[in-house]
């Protein structure tokens, strides 16, 4: 699945060469692409050899400036701008796909970042296209994706300036996290978040509405969505997961976080809470297990469930699973608000 | 390598990723303790990467309990 991409911008983005020619002209079909990839929640950044100064000044003059996160523009090695992208943004390598007009950049790409997708400015228009699909899943999460990562760039560039601990910053974010039941009007986004989720997921396999719906119908099981939003702004439906209870136990069937807000104790809060209120959905539950599968990827999930006191389960023959004695371990988070949403 | 090299190498490893002073005692992932998860995980990459080992199959993260653990793991691997 592509994230995002990643535009040279001499004779790619726009026609001519910045320093060189007298101006350069953006493509009316470019300038739509931007547009048409933005609302589809496709990332946009920039990896160019330019003058910074005179790329985003030029950028700002045609109005598009906006559309681009952490641009890399100078005189470095346009693999090492890629995987500056891909850190910044938190995402993989092979969810990128790099825009050129030169052979050679694209080779050189495809030397050192063989996992990156990579597509001839004008060439493979079409294939790029396909792989980007015709559009997003249509939900407020994919058409604002663009303006949660800008509201996450500013609470980074904040964080860097921020005098105080850790702590302290979490505390100055003013974090404020709802968790509720899934609506039928969440579903999309949560199918949406099941299958973009790679780092904070338990469960590889994907679902669809329908399978939402089922779940949610039935007597034994909760759907139950996080949302969060902080003095940055709003990031919408940011976490799922999938309860069911049975003979004592709480089945997690499914677990996932964006990875754009990992690393703050969202999701300790998010799954503790949820297992918290299993306890009132009817039987007593004693143990929590959490169906897994192990990839390459989703370490940080494996820790998260560790920090709450999940260890491999005993019960479960060749399938990955780890289990946790109810109720779990609290785990101090003063930094942010919990406000469970009963409807 | 030396197991007393190895456990220099790491705390330094676990100091520059961590930020902060540590020792062999120090606690890295205790059950009811939050911690920077991601800074976890660098740590994790880190000394895999440094150190050419892996800890890909393991779900029990016995290794992570605090820096002694962490080196024995490693010194385990490094002389399977």
């Amino acid at each position: 699945m592509i994230k995002c991409i990643v535009w040279d911008l001499d004779q790619t983005l726009w026609r001519g060469t910045l320093g060189e020619d007298e101006q350069v002209l953006l493509p009316e079909e470019n300038r739509a692409l931007l547009e048409h990839l933005d609302a589809s929640g496709i990332l946009q950044s920039i990896a160019s050899r330019n003058d910074p100064d005179a790329a985003m000044e030029q950028l700002r003059k045609l109005g598009i400036d906006h559309y681009f996160l952490y641009p890399q523009l100078g005189f470095h090695s346009k693999a090492l701008s890629i995987q500056t992208i891909a850190q910044k943004l938190n995402i993989g390598l092979d969810t990128i796909a790099f825009l050129d007009d030169n052979e050679f950049e694209l080779r050189e790409i495809g030397y050192f970042l063989p996992q990156v997708a990579r597509y001839h400015a004008w060439s493979d228009r079409n294939s790029l296209m396909e792989a980007v699909g015709q559009g997003g899943t249509g939900t407020a999460e994919s058409r604002n994706r663009r303006v949660f990562m800008q509201a996450q760039e500013k609470r980074d560039q904040e964080e860097l300036k921020f005098s105080g601990t850790r702590e302290e910053f979490l505390k100055d974010c003013d974090m404020r996290l709802t968790i509720r039941e899934a609506r039928e009007d969440d579903l999309a986004r949560v199918c949406e978040l099941v299958e973009r989720s790679s780092q904070y997921k338990t469960f590889s396999q994907t679902v669809d509405p329908d399978f939402c719906r089922r779940y949610r119908a039935s007597t034994q099981s909760k759907l139950w969505v996080a949302e969060l939003e902080d003095r940055f702004g709003q990031y919408g439906i940011i976490g799922v997961c999938f309860l069911r209870s049975g003979d004592g136990n709480v089945w997690i069937d499914q677990f996932c976080i964006s990875c754009r807000v990992g690393g703050r104790g969202i999701g300790v809060v998010f799954l503790q809470t949820v297992l918290d209120q299993c306890q009132g959905m009817g039987n007593p539950c004693f143990k929590a297990v959490c169906c897994f599968t192990p990839t390459k990827r989703n370490r940080p999930v494996v820790i998260l469930l560790r920090t709450l006191g999940f260890r491999k389960s005993q019960s479960q023959d060749g399938q990955g699973g780890l289990e946790v004695a109810l109720p779990v371990a609290h785990v101090a988070c003063d930094w942010i608000t919990i406000i469970v949403d009963k409807g | 390598m030396e197991r007393r090299e190895l456990e220099q190498q790491i705390l330094h490893v676990v100091h520059q990723v961590l930020h902060r002073e540590v020792e062999p005692q120090t606690r890295l992932l205790d059950s009811g303790q939050l911690v920077d998860s991601l800074n976890i995980v660098k740590l994790v990459c880190e000394i895999e990467e440094r150190f050419c080992v892996s800890f890909d199959d393991d779900l029990e993260l016995d290794y992570l309990d605090d820096v002694k653990s962490l080196v024995e793991a490693v010194w385990s691997k490094l002389n399977e």
